[in-house]
């Protein structure tokens, strides 16, 4: 008699699971990751008790710590929604992109296993790593909740909230797995769309309660429960708390199964497409479109389209001639569906008159810097591995192009992206100095000071971002050039330059020294030195440091025309804008000094990263003088 | 076969040939005849030693066929050649130049196809040879006629503005091949050109092969198609876990091989007496004796088959079957390597 198996045969899952164990990488990550959680969690552990501890008086400080864990509990456990939402789309991004670059999902489509068996344990294959994370961290959830003040309804919450956002962005990652062919365009996808899942929730009001939502607003923001639909059915249901928080992940349950559906829909249909990319794809639909109103029409072509051929910089032209983002027919379309935004939402900003418009344009700038630095670094870091896994790059290698020149063409081709990408940040720094301007008066000598300094403001931003861009492309490119993979080169680049971001706004972020300096700045008792060496020696450590060293420029510059016009003084009587001036000009320097760096070991480093050895130095450099060379030798 | 003996050598001796020769290696620069000249040719992954102790030569206008099978170094080795390979142990000249300190000149006289190569599909095939002769720093001036001629001899000029992704495999390995040719090198190294495709194609890559030995180019090839290296290659060398275990001439392997010749023979009065006779034929290194016939392992060039058809009848064997093993490619590969891969 045959005896049932107790428990499904998965040999996908077992597979993934098997080569995961192999990979000495997944414990260097899950080790990493487990470190940085916890560190994460420490540091909010002692800056929790310290303010307890400060707060309460002489009297209470032998209570003040009674029922903490009430109040670290919730920010522990969103940092761990936080850990979820950054990791689970890159881990489940590749799942099925891997298999198509492999070429081996036809190969599991001829086996036994169905389309849900494949979309099933590739999603399993997934979670568990994921949940082996969250895992680690379980001990210090204990520790919290041994401190008093959590409930046990606040700890199963919490588990079944996680499980349900690891399985929101892991289906979401599934699905842009299923639909690129790629795992770099996968990975971008799933990132763009967990955003706007995101954004349409957390913004925009649309009623699905994202399980890390819910536990911000009940447990973190303590908001009072909204009427609705789902909340008045609840009350009628009479259910318990716990019952009601399995219920209100019904939706998710729901969009979670809608996506994974999808993700089966196109195992198959998407199972073999080709590599081109979407966006190449649209551009040429459009081409066609406008050919044809053209022809009907006559109309006049902003952009002609010419033939060309290399001269001396074959790569940098092919970068620059012939990539979907590189054209510049198809960059000019870029920049349009960029640029129409930034400037309607700059116009806004400048005519509200509201007070709260110069924060919000520093949040346009900012979201807008990101973006450029997200994209220069994926561009950048797969220039290399691209080549590598399409099979092209020996055939580059075994011609006479040495590594530098390589390294530098890629780079140069790179140059018109930047620039479409620097256009929005232009436009911003522009709306902020006509915000920040007084141009009524340019005719006096205090207003041409005063445009003198707006337009060193202007250029020293330009220049810093500017700057930027090539520090990140040139240390992503070295950063992904070994990679034998793009997603490899992209997850790496992106964990550094994200990495250093967080870092930026976290630990190095100066806002709270800003906003003592602000508070006690009238007072005359700040040595502004001291807080701005301070502050000078935090930004050579942070990754915006040049841009905040614009930003602090420019707000100092416009606090010292209200003084002028509070106490009638004239510019440049107080040493705090020489102080700026001389922070930004370090700050550009330093940023400066860092691409050259960057530059000379990328290019010093070449033939490592190129694995090919480096051309030597030849006086002559043609080919047919070196063939002669060679003819005598022999 | 000269250097076969050294094949294992210890790597520390090669550094000793590759820096001042050695009697047994002559000149380490080569002559002017040799195009391609290894010795003692290490190259390791990590612990794992892909080529152990390669020495051979290549005199200028030969074709040379890499046999082996998978694994076995020939693609580690074209690596070498081809300037790909930054870490190596050993001597690798290209036209008397050293591949390790003179990688620029050589890859100014050496054109290298790779077994697995893509193309960039953004490009015509006009454009992606444009491409290339930047690359290879031809003269602007020069690059239409180049382009026009190495599309005439590759017999690409019809698909000249066709997009590269929407070419069949076999023009893509055309258009590889006109990629090479480019700057006109003296050394081709190809690295399983035939591999993956249809008869038709495969007949053109020969004619083209056959074309380009005309013209005087050296050419290595490596291929598991051994029919065709048979036809085209005037040397071939064959490898098996990184070693060299048989390189010469055609007629030279098969002379080697067929010292010890296999003959079938079937006999209507099998005993053991005969059998003794038969063992002590002059040239009989082994006789062994199968379910319906006996196998004899012959120094062909001690006795000839005449000479031991007689000696059998001589010793009284009444034959009903003499049947000498033929050789061919195949089966001189079959009996140099034992399928060992790594």
């Amino acid at each position: 008699m045959k005896i049932p198996r107790l428990f499904p045969e998965l040999p996908l899952l077992w597979r993934e699971l098997t080569e995961l164990s192999a990979r000495r990488r997944t414990y260097v990550v899950r080790s990493v990751g487990a470190m940085i959680i916890l560190s994460l969690v420490l540091l909010l552990l002692e800056m929790s008790v310290a303010a307890e501890l400060t707060r309460a008086s002489a009297e209470q400080l032998q209570l003040a710590l009674i029922g903490i864990g009430g109040r670290l509990f919730p920010q522990i456990v969103l940092l761990l929604f936080i850990a979820v939402d950054l990791i689970m789309p890159a881990l489940t991004c590749g799942a099925i992109t891997i298999e198509k670059e492999r070429n081996t999902l036809g190969t599991l489509f001829v086996t036994r296993l169905n389309p849900w068996n494949i979309v099933l344990e590739k999603l399993g294959s997934r979670l568990i790593p994921m949940l082996t994370l969250l895992l680690l961290t379980f001990p210090i959830l204990a520790f919290v909740y041994s401190l008093g003040g959590v409930s046990t309804e606040d700890l199963f919450s919490a588990v079944w909230l996680l499980l349900w956002e690891c399985l929101l962005f892991a289906s979401i990652g599934l699905l842009c797995s299923a639909w690129y062919s790629t795992t770099v365009a996968a990975f971008v996808a799933a990132y763009v769309l967990s955003g706007f899942v995101v954004f349409l929730t957390l913004l925009m009001g649309v009623p699905l309660p994202i399980p890390s939502h819910q536990w911000i607003d009940r447990r973190v923001a303590m908001m009072p429960e909204e009427s609705g639909f789902l909340q008045d059915l609840l009350d009628n249901l009479n259910v318990g708390p716990l019952a009601t928080v399995v219920l209100e992940t019904v939706p998710v349950m729901l969009v979670a199964a809608f996506f994974l559906f999808l993700t089966r829909m196109l195992l198959f249909r998407r199972a073999f497409v080709g590599h081109s990319s979407l966006m190449l794809r649209v551009f040429r639909r459009l081409d066609f479109f406008f050919q044809r109103l053209n022809d009907r029409t006559g109309g006049v072509m902003i952009v002609a389209d010419r033939e060309s051929f290399p001269e001396d910089d074959p790569v940098a032209w092919r970068e620059r001639e012939k990539k979907s983002l590189g054209r510049a027919r198809y960059l000019f379309r870029v920049l349009l569906l960029i640029e129409f935004p930034v400037m309607y939402a700059c116009v806004t900003f400048m005519f509200s008159g509201e007070a709260q418009s110069g924060i919000g344009i520093l949040w346009l700038l900012y979201l807008i810097w990101g973006v450029t630095i997200l994209m220069v670094a994926v561009k950048a870091s797969t220039l290399i591995s691209t080549e590598r896994t399409r099979e092209t790059l020996d055939a580059l290698l075994s011609t006479a192009i040495t590594n530098r020149e390589l390294l530098n063409q890629k780079i140069l081709g790179m140059r018109r992206l930047i620039m479409v990408m620097a256009t929005p940040l232009f436009s911003i720094h522009l709306t902020l100095v006509l915000m920040y301007g007084n141009f009524a008066s340019i005719i006096s000598l205090a207003g041409m000071m005063e445009v003198g300094l707006l337009l060193l403001y202007f250029s020293a931003a330009l220049f810093a971002s500017w700057n930027l861009c090539h520090l990140v492309a040139w240390l992503c490119l070295l950063l992904g050039s070994r990679a034998k993979s793009q997603a490899k080169s992209v997850l790496l680049a992106v964990m550094v330059v994200g990495g250093w971001a967080v870092l930026s706004v976290t630990v190095l972020n100066t806002v709270d020294d800003e906003r003592q300096v602000w508070r006690r700045r009238d007072s005359q008792n700040v040595d502004y030195l001291d807080v701005q060496l301070e502050r000078t020696a935090r930004r050579l450590f942070r990754i915006d440091g040049a841009v905040d060293a614009a930003q602090q420029f420019l707000s100092v510059a416009s606090y010292e025309r209200y003084r002028q016009f509070q106490t009638g003084s004239s510019y440049g009587q107080g040493n705090q804008l020489l102080l700026e001036i001389l922070a930004l000009a370090l700050m550009c320097g330093w940023h400066w000094g860092m691409s050259r760096v960057a530059r000379w070991f990328t290019l010093r480093r070449s033939a490592h990263l190129l694995d090919r050895a480096e051309s030597e130095n030849r006086s002559d450099g043609a080919l047919y003088a070196t063939r002669k060379w060679a003819g005598e030798a022999s | 076969m000269n250097d076969q003996q050294d094949a294992g050598a210890e790597p520390a001796e090669a550094d000793e040939v590759s820096a001042g020769g050695s009697p047994a290696f002559g000149d380490s620069r080569g002559t002017a005849e040799t195009a391609v000249r290894l010795r003692n040719l290490w190259v390791s992954y990590g612990k794992f030693d892909a080529v152990k102790g390669i020495s051979l030569d290549i005199p200028k206008g030969e074709v040379f066929g890499f046999i082996g099978p998978n694994g076995a170094g020939k693609s580690s080795t074209f690596r070498v050649l081809a300037t790909l390979q930054r870490k190596y142990r050993g001597t690798a000249l290209v036209c008397g130049l050293d591949v390790l300190r003179q990688p620029g000149r050589v890859r100014d006289v050496m054109g290298f196809v790779p077994d697995f190569f893509g193309v960039y599909e953004d490009l015509t095939s006009l454009e992606y040879l444009h491409f290339f002769a930047a690359a290879y720093r031809v003269p602007t001036k020069q690059r239409k006629a180049v382009i026009d001629d190495v599309l005439t001899l590759t017999d690409m000029a019809h698909k000249a503005g066709s997009p590269v992704d929407s070419l069949s495999r076999g023009m893509k390995q055309r258009l590889a091949m006109a990629r090479v040719l480019l700057h006109d090198p003296q050394v081709l190294l190809l690295d399983e050109p035939s591999s993956g495709l249809d008869p038709r194609a495969r007949i053109e890559m020969r004619e083209l092969l056959n074309a380009l030995k005309e013209m005087g180019k050296t050419i290595l090839i490596s291929s598991h198609i051994l029919s065709e290296l048979g036809q085209l290659c005037t040397r071939i060398g064959i490898v098996e876990l990184g070693q060299l275990v048989a390189e010469g001439s055609l007629n030279e392997i098969y002379r080697r091989l067929q010292v010890m010749r296999l003959i079938h023979i079937r006999v209507d009065n099998p005993c053991g007496e005969l059998e003794q006779r038969v063992r002590g034929i002059p040239g009989v290194a082994a006789l062994e004796t199968q379910v319906d016939r006996w196998a004899i392992s012959l120094h062909e060039d001690q006795t000839s088959l005449g000479d031991l058809h007689a000696g059998l009848v001589e010793a009284g064997a009444r034959l009903t079957m003499f049947q000498p093993e033929a050789m061919d490619m195949e089966t001189a590969f079959m009996k140099l390597t034992e399928g060992r891969t790594t």
